[in-house]
């Protein structure tokens, strides 16, 4: 979606309340905000989907906040990763985690093992080492957009990075 | 930060093994969220419709005051009138503007 229809969308949400111009947004962003759920989730559909819907209805809510400052999807991408927090923190954190290492475990029996390599070092990986891979390998984002999105330090940003470069090069060796 | 050699490499891998694919159709994620949404508030257009209403009073005041003035001096009470009146004027005129900023 070009800029100028973007900021135009945005517009008419804010001045006139319009629903179909947000709809519009949500259809543009909707497979950008769902992947990046889908590798935080490592797969699951159906959570991904909710923190999705969530993601866009507290976008709508605070889109007068937004002031163009940074571009629409790093402020989508803002809000995407404090839902993720949240989200965590409010009840599904145990559960989750345990149902990620499941799935890690059950694919171990299909014997896609490099892959599975991959995902098991991904899956050792905290919440937060996690999400600044994903943002950084498999979103592309720069450093920079990085620490808009998480509002972390420039030198917490890398130093997550590092750790989890590391943790992942361990878990691989050995 | 610039992405070194052994960046790009993980970056290919990661891609490769562990990134989730864009995910495909789904008609009904949109509906689902704008019906998840508040309800349209009212309030706003009675607002809107107030103040083209003052918007349109005082142009109409400002041009009877204007084509009955005819005096050739000017009193301090048409001076305090059109102070009073300006007032009005520039506060109808920016009232939505501060309305805008006070939801920021």
């Amino acid at each position: 979606m070009r800029k100028f229809d973007e900021m135009n969308l945005i517009a008419r949400c804010v001045l006139a309340d319009d629903r179909h111009a947000f709809g519009l947004l949500v259809e543009a962003y909707r497979p950008r905000v769902v992947r990046f759920f889908l590798n935080l989730t490592q797969g699951n559909t159906a959570w991904s989907d909710d923190l999705a819907q969530e993601t866009f209805i507290k976008a709508y809510l605070n889109l007068r906040s937004f002031k163009g400052v940074a571009s629409f999807s790093t402020w989508l991408y803002r809000i995407a990763y404090n839902e993720f927090y949240s989200d965590l923190r409010r009840h599904r954190l145990t559960e989750e985690i345990d149902e990620l290492h499941d799935t890690t475990a059950s694919d171990t029996m299909a014997g896609v093992e490099a892959a599975l390599t991959v995902q098991e070092a991904m899956a050792q990986l905290g919440a937060t080492e996690r999400m600044m891979v994903t943002l950084f390998y498999l979103e592309d984002q720069p450093i920079k957009k990085i620490v808009q999105i998480t509002g972390l330090p420039e030198g917490t940003v890398k130093s997550h990075l590092h750790r989890a470069k590391q943790k992942m090069q361990h878990f691989i060796d050995n | 930060m610039k992405r070194s050699e052994d960046d790009k490499k993980l970056a290919a891998l990661l891609k490769e093994e562990c990134a989730q694919p864009l995910p495909g159709q789904n008609p009904w994620f949109t509906p689902r969220v704008l019906n998840r949404l508040p309800e349209r508030s009212h309030s706003r257009y009675f607002l809107a419709i107030a103040w083209l209403l003052a918007v349109a009073g005082c142009v109409l005041t400002w041009i009877v005051v204007a084509t009955d003035f005819t005096a050739t001096v000017i009193t301090l009470r048409d001076l305090l009138q059109w102070v009073i009146m300006a007032a009005i004027s520039v506060g109808v005129f920016l009232q939505p503007l501060v309305r805008l900023m006070r939801q920021d």
